[in-house]
Parts: C-alpha cells; structure tokens; sequence
C-alpha cells in the first residue's frame, strides 16, 4: 500500500459536511485520515493486498451514497462497519470458489465456543439480539476486556497482534479469550438464546 | 444461528464501543511510542557513555547496534511482496503472449490490468510463467485450470513470511483439486510436524503413504462435509517433491475416494503441457532404451471413472468434434506474406489441452489452420505443400531409420512411403513414414524438426501391434471396454482404437476415436471425441 503523508485532517463533522454538500473532495479527506485504519480492518479479513485495496474503494463509494441522508453519529465506527461488511463478502464469495487462503482464517472456530448448546426447542436468534447483547456485556465488562473482544472478533487481529498492541503475552490473551467466551455463553444461554 | 452468523452479528455492535475501542487503541499506541523513544535515549545514553570510557570503536558500533536490537519493534509490515494470478488457462495464455510483446506501450497497458501487485515490468511475468511451468502437480481428477497464483507475503496468524504457489483444477462434474505449494520452506518436516499436532484428533493416515514414484507422499488426511452443504472436502498435507503442499479435494462424496488407491495409481508429472503444441524432446538413448525393454504391465483394477488410473492408463486427453453454426464459414490469413483462403471444416473442444478452436482446410487439405473460438486468434498452421530438398532433411532420414532399428527387427523389411515437410508459419517440421511390407502391414511414423530432434512416433496400427505384443491384450480390452464404451454413448455408436503413440516423455499412449448420435428437437445430431489415453507401467 501506498505510504501516505502527514498532513493536516479535518474533523470528522468536517468531512461528514463536506459529504453533505456533495463535494468529492470529501472522499480524498476520508481517505487521507482513516486509509489506514481501515486498510487494518479489510485486510485482517481477507489477508490479500489487492482485495483490502478494492474493498478500501468500496468503502468509499457506499460512503458517498449513504451521506446523505444519514449523518454518523461515530465516523470511523460507520466506516469500519461498511468495510467489515464488504471485506466478509468478498470473503464468503472467496470461499465460495473455494479460493480463500489458509491465512485469512477469520476466528470462527473461537466464535463456536460463544454459541450454546441446543437444548429443546430451537429459535431463530435475530442478528439485532445478537448485537445487544454482546454490547451490554462489552459495557459492563472492564476496558481491557472490551479490547480484547473487539481487536480479536470485530476487528480479526490475530492473538500476537492483539498482544502486542497490549503490550503482554500471547498466552495472556488466550486466558482473557477464553474467559469472554465462557462468560457471554453464559449470558446467551441466560437470555433464553437457543441455537 | 450458525457461527458465520454470529460472527456478522459482531458487526452490529454499538458504535459507542467502537468509540471507546479506537480511545484506548490511541492511548496504547502512544505508551508505545514514549517507550520507544526512552529506550532510544538510553541506548544513546549507553553509547556515549562508552565513548567517554575512551572505548571509542565500541561506542561506535553500539550507536549503529543496540537501538534496533533494544527498541520494541513495531508490527512488521502486513503488506505482500508480491502477489500475481490467473483465473484461466486464456489468462495465462495471454500472458506467455505478452512476454513476447515488441509494443512496451501495450505490454503497460497490460500491466496495469493484470490482478497483480509488485509485477511491474516484463520480468515479472517472464518468472511467473517460468515457475509455473515447472510446477509439478498430482492429477487426482482430469479438468480445467481455473486459478494460478505466486504470492510472497506475511502471515496474518503466525506474523512468518511464505512463498506460495496455488492452483485449482476444476472438473466437469463440479469436483475440484487445489494445491497450494509451500516455496522455499527452510524447514518442510517442522512445518509437517505442526499440521499433524493441529490435526491429530481428525488425521486418518497412521503413517505417510507416496506415490509409486516417490514424489508425492502424504502425511496427513482429514474429511470433512463442505462449508457450502454440498459434498465433502478431503484435505491433506504432505510433500511434493520435497516441498509442503496441502492438497484439497471437494468431491461429490468422499466415500469415492480410497486414498491408499488413489495414490498407488497417480503419477506426479508437469502441471502444464508445454506452449507449443508439439512438444520437443532431445533424442537421447534412455528414451528409446526404456521403449526398447518393453516394460511389463499388469492389470489392477478397473474404475468406473474413464480416465481415473488403474494401473493402466494414466490420462485420457479427450476432443469433441462438433459443428458450431456460429463459426465464420471462411477464413483468411496471410503467413510469411502468402495470403490463403481458407473453409470451415468442424470445431473442437479439448480437455486439458488445447481450447475451443475451429479448424479450416483449404488446398485439398493440404492447408489447415485452427482458430481459438474466443478470439479469433489463429493457434495453428499448417501447409502440407512445402517441399525442400536440403541436406537436413537428408540427416533427418538418417535419423529416422536409426530409430527404426532400435523399434523393429528387420528395418529393411520397412520402406519410405512418405517425407514431406510443412510449415505452421513459425518452425519447419518434416514427416517420414515407413510402411511394412504386406501382409504385415505395419506402420511407423516419424515426426522430426528441423534440428533433428524427435518430436513424437507413431507406432502403427493396433491389429499389426497385437501380433507384435508390446502391450497386452487386457489392456487393450480395458481401454476399448470401460473408456471407449464410456464416450461413445448415444445411438449407433461406435469407437475403434487407432495407433499407438510414443509422446516425447517416453510414454505410450493409444489413440482413439468414438462417436456417436442423439436426437433432440427432432434432429439427429452426431457427436465425436478423439482421445488420446497414455498408459503407464505397474510391476505386480
């Protein structure tokens, strides 16, 4: 990827206006502030350049025609969840032609963990539930839980990199992982939330 | 809710914690950079301390040494080196064609366009076409090529960079084989040995199992029904010609598949013919040596799958004759400034070799040219009328009649019959043909290049080559009775074993014919494929 200067950003209310006032300029500034961040997000998903990249262009696109009408409370939250969303499609029609490479494993098989087991009468669980539920936990729980959760399952960082971003071992946030899964499991099943 | 579910789910979650997340991402960020800049201070602290020490020479090194060894390092670079590929054999042709582009500003053009990253010039495609052309492959299934790729990156799980080189052969029947091969591994049995701890619950081999040939064995084997719902992927791990491989086999259903058998009748060979369509070899001894000992075959079993090995055939090549009304009805081309008017004669579609392609004759036949039914490319040439009496040609015939003494008993029971010599627009091949004297009737064609090398032989017809016994009878019989039978389906069906071929690789092969007719719409339509099946050699 292209290494990009330092210059001085606009705000994000800046950029959001300059969306409204459909000026393509807008696109430029949002690229120069958050191209790597969000480069971050696509790749941990797709694990190949020339598909973060594409995905990066997406993003901008559906930017440009979701702004207006709707004005993003939180920017780059807004950004990161387009880009997520795309890089897993683009990942699901990479699987499905079976051309997904080994290294963009995302952490499913952690996330098996997460899901009761059924007992008795299954239930649709709305995506919507899902979400609540994970954000009530992720509220309640301390800050480096909250991270932990979020650099490994929003973001798919790998376990060395989310280590290293805190600055502790590797086995350290093995131990946290595990106690998150154990602890929203038991929070699904509480809810009622059959799968 | 399954997990790929749930994992989208996660997406949803309220943007305030992603607020709350990108906080403390910055505060973490900048306590790694004020340590990174106190143990700068210190270790130039260090260096000037030695230096005042009067340990100059030391202090000097420790300021060039210590900062990047004490610094924290950064996260390395996720960014790939390199990273090219092809979806289709059509893709990769165009790319052998680019490599010769005289016009630089086509060939930038080109560039640009190509799925690609870090390939910026020539050279580029010249290395990726040269690797993959020697890249071996393991032929579990017969089909097309449908992605190729060379990628040089990082790891995002382990953070170790990887050199990897991926295919994937697509059969007609919607099975697919991926191999994605491990380049320039330091050490292939650590990386087996950590496959085989991550897999060791869900492993089905007890010990490695390899090909006949040695070149491929396989150290693991896990099964598992597919992501999609339909079918089952067979997984393994192992070496490939030394190199780690995984190998991946998304079969209809995988009790099919025995894998001890599977492996007891592949060979390793190439994974791509080579560019020209008739392939070269040197004339060396070993190759008419192997032909002249006459290897024994022995019958292992039959498969109900026609070109799946047995024992006995190894590959079967398949073109299917057919009438494409949408084929121009003539063609005209101009070949070394000779302009040629050319008419449709009947199209041709090929499994693992050429493409789509119309043929054109003119001249009595004695013309011919196929034309790739995508782009209209001519592929081929061919003019049967050029005739040239030089001292090559007189060297060739020599060469001819020394191999037909290696091949036959009485070469002077042989006689020319034919030598002619044509041109596909770009190389000059000459043709001698020896008939055997009546009754025997046998056949020998050989096709030579102009620089005296052996292109391929043809060893004459069947009838004559079951007197001759170089290949047994239930060989033939399984060929004629489970592949013929197998494509010449349909009405007044028919199929009849034509010659026998030695390829340039010393293998031999049978050349077939089957056809057929259906009906539909109310019109009868005839159908014909033409085979080539090569044969390989067990000793039971």
């Amino acid at each position: 990827m292209n290494q990009r200067k330092r210059e001085s950003v606009l705000s994000d209310e800046q950029i959001i206006d300059l969306y409204f006032a459909r000026e393509e300029r807008a696109i430029a500034e949002t690229d120069k502030k958050y191209c790597e961040y969000l480069h971050t997000v696509a790749y941990s998903i797709l694990a190949n350049e020339q598909d973060a990249e594409e995905c990066l262009q997406d993003t901008y696109l559906k930017t440009w025609n979701t702004i207006p009408p709707q004005r993003p409370q939180i920017f780059h939250a807004f950004l990161a969840k387009i880009t997520r969303n795309l890089s897993l499609n683009r990942h699901r029609a990479a699987a499905r032609q079976k051309r997904v490479p080994r290294e963009a494993c995302r952490p499913l098989d952690e996330v098996q963990e997460f899901l009761p087991d059924s007992h008795g009468v299954e239930r649709d669980l709305q995506s919507a539930t899902v979400a609540r539920i994970v954000t009530e936990y992720l509220e309640r729980t301390t800050e480096r839980r909250m991270y932990v959760f979020v650099a490994r399952y929003f973001f798919s960082l790998t376990v060395p990199q989310v280590a290293k971003r805190l600055d502790c071992s590797v086995s350290l946030v093995n131990k946290e992982l595990a106690e998150i899964r154990r602890e929203l499991r038991i929070l699904l099943e509480r809810e009622g939330v059959d799968v | 809710m399954n997990k790929e579910q749930f994992f989208e789910a996660i997406g949803e979650i309220d943007d305030r914690i992603l607020e709350k997340f990108r906080a403390m991402d910055q505060r973490l960020a900048q306590k790694r950079a004020t340590k990174r800049r106190a143990w700068r201070r210190l270790a130039v602290a260090a260096c000037i301390a030695l230096c005042l020490a009067g340990l100059v020479p030391v202090g000097m090194w420790a300021m060039l040494i210590l900062p990047s060894i004490l610094m924290p390092q950064e996260y390395p670079p996720l960014i790939p080196t390199l990273s090219i590929e092809v979806r289709s054999m059509q893709e990769f042709e165009k790319m052998r064609e680019m490599i010769d582009c005289e016009d630089e500003q086509e060939l930038a053009v080109y560039l640009q366009g190509l799925n690609a990253y870090g390939v910026e010039d020539r050279q580029g495609l010249i290395d990726f076409v040269a690797l993959t052309e020697s890249m071996p492959y393991a032929w579990i299934i017969d089909g097309e090529v449908t992605y190729m790729s060379h990628v040089i990156s990082t790891s995002v799980s382990t953070e170790e960079p990887y050199d990897l080189f991926s295919v994937s052969i697509d059969a007609e029947n919607g099975d697919w084989v991926s191999h994605r091969i491990f380049l320039n591994e330091d050490d292939p049995n650590a990386h087996l040995k950590s496959i085989k701890r991550e897999v060791r619950k869900k492993n089905l081999l007890d010990s490695p199992i390899s090909t006949s040939d040695g070149r491929l064995t396989l150290h693991t084997e896990t099964r598992e029904p597919h992501a999609s719902g339909t079918g089952d992927m067979i997984t393994w791990w192992g070496e490939l010609d030394g190199m780690v491989v995984e190998i991946r086999y998304c079969v209809a259903n995988a009790d099919t598949v025995d894998t001890r058998q599977l492996l007891a009748n592949l060979t390793v060979s190439k994974l791509l013919p080579p560019a020209d369509p008739y392939p070269r070899f040197a004339w060396s001894d070993t190759e008419f040596g192997a032909f002249v000992q006459r290897p024994e075959y022995a019958v292992t079993g039959v498969s109900d799958s026609p070109g799946m090995s047995t024992g006995m055939v190894e590959q079967v090549w398949s073109n299917r004759v057919y009438q494409d009304p949408d084929a121009p009805q003539t063609v005209t081309l101009t070949v070394q400034g000779v302009e040629y008017e050319l008419a449709y004669k009947q199209s041709r579609t090929a499994s693992a070799t050429w493409q789509a392609r119309h043929e054109y004759q003119g001249d009595s036949g004695r013309v011919k040219a196929w034309i790739d039914c995508e782009t209209g490319e001519c592929m081929h040439f061919s003019n049967y009328n050029e005739m040239f009496e030089t001292d090559e040609k007189g060297s060739q015939r020599q060469i001819a009649q020394d191999v037909l003494a290696q091949v036959v008993s009485d070469p002077q029971a042989y006689r020319e019959q034919e030598s002619e010599t044509f041109s596909d627009g770009t190389l000059i091949f000459s043709y001698i043909r020896y008939v055997g004297e009546y009754p025997s009737s046998d056949e020998i064609e050989i096709l030579i290049d102009p620089y005296g090398n052996i292109i391929c032989y043809y060893l004459g017809y069947v009838g004559a080559l079951r007197n001759a016994q170089p290949i047994p009878d239930e060989v033939i019989s399984y060929v004629e009775s489970s592949i013929l039978a197998y494509y010449a389906q349909g009405q007044d069906a028919s199929y009849e074993i034509e010659r026998v071929v030695i390829a340039p690789d010393g293998r031999m092969a049978l050349e077939c014919s089957a056809s057929y007719y259906t009906e539909s719409d109310g019109q009868r339509w005839g159908h014909g494929v033409w085979l080539t099946v090569f044969l390989t050699e067990h000793i039971q």
